[in-house]
């Protein structure tokens, strides 16, 4: 210690000598782990570790590339490709090009089938109404009216019960040539047959035993004689058990029968009135 | 270290060339399997061909350069050994915490005679080490990593890292001093 009369020009700056070799050598073992170059004024106490480190660097030996050819195989396996990729992506095309045509068969195996049951039932007359006027329309197949008489007896769909009532009544609508419309043009929604047709059906000899012979309730021109051709035994031109001589059931289903028929009623009445059959059979 | 050509080789090790995948299989396991032969040396062998088995798993995936490309396969060896040795302690633990194998320092009289000092008996030197020390020393000197990438690696500090290898570096002089070993 000087004291503090002496100038500080007096101290001289010096550096501190521990400080500067532990930087030279932290320097000096960087370079080492890095590799790049070992200084060449490397402390004596430090070139065992360099020599050290060579070593660890040095080229590798047999025993450190054993084992490639398991990894290649597994390489080959995950990742590897045997061939270019050109074939591959031909082999695509032909692995989904059956598959689409079969689907493509399946598809228009089912779309022929489908085509040819719905063509089938329009010809049955199998169909709803609105179906059969369209099957009507376009492929030829029987009309709505007709299709019913068609498919009467089979009763397959829902309607069956009309079905089975048109069965009745498909007589009539052959033999009478003047349709009348139904005034309400609802269907009857009465299952049975009319007793009507069942009793004038055994004793009768018309070619349809089914249909009487109504005459047109308001006199209009008919192909028929007024009077019945066909006498009954009782009478009574037409007999009914209810006592009615115009079944009312017989007589609804008869028009409605024919709302859509061909012939136009020549008279403006849309319904008979029962007063007047005796009159015009009369 | 492959170098420039780093890129090129991996694309076409990633588009399945085999050579190319070869070339950098050849580079990387002689490095691989001396980290492992220092610090589990009981199942380098097995632990290398599962570590190229994850890295065949995910070498389409893997985006990055040559650092990055070590730095991937050695923390995926890393973490094989971890999980080797909690299978058969039964808990987590750190690869620091795992004693090194003790190799023999003096080289045989065949290897001595052709070499003045081997590569086993560097390793061994570095074995002699302390855990922390002896991985960080051959992740920066085997695996090639620079020091943030072995502190990623290891999950400490870059600066943690610098003075554990300074620090393993003077020890491993002092051992080379020992065992005779001299330019």
């Amino acid at each position: 210690m000087t004291g503090s009369r002496v100038p500080d020009s007096d101290m001289p700056n010096l550096p501190w000598p521990g400080r500067r070799d532990a930087s030279d050598q932290d320097a000096a073992l960087a370079a080492m782990l890095s590799g790049t170059a070992v200084p060449e004024d490397l402390s004596a106490s430090l070139r065992p570790a360099a020599d050290v480190l060579a070593a660890l660097r040095a080229r590798p030996s047999g025993d450190e590339l054993a084992g490639e050819a398991a990894v290649m195989a597994d390489f080959r396996d995950r990742v590897g490709v045997s061939e270019p990729a050109q074939p591959t992506r031909r082999r695509r095309p032909s692995v989904l090009t059956p598959l689409l045509s079969a689907k493509a068969a399946a598809i228009g195996i089912a779309a022929a089938i489908g085509i040819a049951g719905v063509a089938g039932a329009a010809y049955a007359g199998a169909l709803p109404s609105s179906a059969q006027r369209v099957a009507h329309e376009f492929i030829g197949a029987p009309a709505v009216h007709n299709a019913a008489n068609l498919g009467a007896g089979g009763g397959t769909t829902t309607n069956g019960t009309r079905h089975r009532r048109h069965h009745h009544f498909r007589g009539c609508f052959a033999h009478h040539p003047y349709p009348h419309p139904s005034p309400s043009g609802s269907p009857s929604a009465s299952p049975s047959p009319s007793p009507t047709t069942s009793a004038s059906a055994s004793p009768s000899p018309s070619p349809s035993p089914s249909c009487p012979p109504f005459p047109h309730p308001t006199g209009s021109p008919s192909p028929r004689p007024s009077h019945s051709p066909y006498p009954h035994p009782s009478g009574s031109p037409y007999p009914h058990p209810s006592g009615s001589p115009y079944p009312h059931r017989h007589f609804r289903h008869h028009h409605r029968r024919h709302h859509h028929g061909p012939f136009p009623h020549p008279s403006p009445s849309p319904s008979p009135s029962p007063s007047a059959s005796p009159s015009a059979s009369a | 270290m492959i170098g420039e050509g780093f890129a090129e080789e991996l694309a076409a090790a990633q588009a399945g060339t085999e050579p190319a995948f070869a070339r950098l299989w050849r580079d990387t396991n002689p490095a691989l399997v001396r980290y492992l032969r220092v610090i589990a040396a009981d199942v380098a062998e097995d632990v290398a061909a599962e570590t190229w088995l994850r890295v065949l798993r995910g070498l389409k995936g893997f985006r990055g350069d040559e650092q990055a490309w070590r730095a991937w396969v050695f923390t995926i060896c890393r973490h094989l050994v971890i999980d080797e040795r909690r299978r058969f302690k039964g808990h987590p633990v750190q690869l620091s915490e795992i004693p090194l194998v003790r190799l023999a320092v003096v080289p045989d009289a065949a290897d001595e005679a052709i070499e003045h000092f081997s590569t086993r008996s560097a390793l061994a030197m570095v074995a002699a080490l302390p855990p922390l020390q002896a991985e960080v020393i051959l992740l920066r000197v085997v695996a090639g990593l620079e020091t943030e990438a072995v502190a990623q690696l290891v999950g400490r500090s870059p600066g943690a890292v610098r003075v554990a290898a300074h620090r393993g570096l003077r020890r491993l002089a002092q051992i080379a001093a020992e065992a005779g070993v001299t330019l």
